[in-house]
């Protein structure tokens, strides 16, 4: 599920990272890719986790998730799951997109370029994850076609804290491949600084559109 | 032409409750006793169709229609669907084939989607009353067809459900989105 990231590069030292292999994250990255294996997670007074990747379902109950995912691996409770599991389960796709977005908190995983190209595979149930109104936008995006997380930000005015977010939690959960990733390099995008900054008018659909967003999203 | 948002999906999948939950004004339903198979599932079932409005600020509308969800009423969807700028498609989990009502519904409406450049979304609804419901089958239905649009599971009562639909068909329309192929 999860594509091996380079070692760090000039790019991603300059963008705030984390580990995904630190905590929560790493126990369950962990137990995805490589033991197979059911496993829960638990800190004390704060929640639980389990997941199971052979079935694919997951549970979980967490009253806070930030403190749930900055925890390290020592104060974490890791071990097989007591219980089955049951028909409250969720998809284990879910909860790793939860551990990556609460994880992330507007940070890369390390080794990650933000002008590394990102497809994604297939949109997240973003009716029942944590997300932003954005994030819709970036799925939008990165679904019609594989774009760097940099040009994204300018295509669709979104700030860099917002979309790494978005990518750590997608990435995580499996939902972005990365398609220049076998050439461990960046591709440039193909859209020229004249494209980019050619402005386009603003039709009558395009704002009926723009005032229904707004509406929608709060904003 | 009116700009329109078109519901679409089977009998008593929450078409209706959809637009009533996000509306501005109430529904406009035309509605009547359920004589047919329906009638085993709910007294009153949509005849025509349902309206409703999302008002903007400068005094525009979008106009919200409900296609009524028997098969003998599917005269009325390509009527309802000029003008339309996308289609929210309402499955029901508890249906006993929802992938079937996927592909049946995709059909009817080829032409709006086709027209729309694939501005759909799929809300799933009734997954309470089906124990291990997962979207992902319908989900990796669509992807197998080469379709990649949102598919969440919703609860039509709920306006922020119906709210998080929109707003993934608005993503899918967003002219700075459509702007690069």
């Amino acid at each position: 599920m999860h594509q091996d990231l380079d070692a760090n590069t000039a790019e991603s030292a300059s963008v705030p990272s984390f580990d995904l292999h630190h905590g929560a994250l790493g126990v369950a990255t962990e137990a995805v890719g490589k033991t197979r294996k059911a496993v829960a997670i638990v800190l004390e007074g704060v929640g639980e986790a389990r997941l199971d990747p052979n079935s694919g379902c997951a549970f979980w109950s967490v009253k806070d998730w930030s403190v749930f995912c900055a925890a390290s691996s020592h104060d974490l409770r890791v071990g097989r799951p007591v219980a089955a599991t049951d028909t409250s389960d969720r998809d284990m796709s879910e909860l790793l997109w939860c551990l990556g977005y609460h994880t992330s908190a507007g940070r890369l995983p390390l080794g990650v370029s933000r002008v590394a190209v990102v497809k994604l595979l297939q949109w997240p149930n973003l009716s029942r994850l944590p997300h932003t109104p954005d994030m819709h936008r970036l799925c939008a995006l990165f679904a019609r076609r594989p774009t760097s997380l940099h040009l994204a930000g300018k295509l669709l005015d979104i700030d860099a804290a917002q979309i790494f977010r978005f990518f750590s939690a997608a990435y995580a959960a499996g939902y972005v491949s990365m398609p220049n990733r076998a050439f461990g390099m960046p591709a440039a995008d193909s859209l020229t600084a004249t494209e980019l900054s050619t402005p386009h008018s603003e039709s009558s659909l395009g704002v009926m559109l723009r005032q229904l967003w707004s509406k929608m999203s709060g904003r | 032409m009116q700009k329109k948002i078109i519901f679409a999906g089977p009998v008593g999948a929450g078409k209706t409750t959809a637009i009533a939950s996000i509306s501005d004004i109430p529904v406009v339903a035309t509605e009547g006793a359920a004589t047919d198979e329906v009638a085993l599932r709910k007294a009153r079932t949509t005849l025509a169709m349902d309206y409703g409005v999302l008002r903007l600020p400068d005094g525009g509308q979008v106009h919200l229609y409900g296609a009524p969800g028997q098969d003998r009423f599917d005269f009325m969807w390509e009527i309802l669907t000029a003008g339309g700028i996308g289609l929210v498609l309402m499955l029901d989990h508890a249906r006993p084939d929802p992938i079937a009502d996927l592909d049946h519904y995709f059909e009817m409406f080829a032409a709006l989607i086709e027209r729309s450049e694939h501005a759909v979304v799929v809300g799933v609804t009734r997954m309470d009353l089906c124990p291990r419901a997962r979207i992902d089958p319908i989900r990796k239905h669509l992807l197998a067809k080469g379709i990649n649009v949102p598919v969440y599971e919703v609860d039509a009562r709920e306006r922020e459900d119906v709210r998080q639909l929109l707003l993934g068909l608005l993503s899918l329309l967003d002219p700075a989105v459509r702007r690069f192929r």
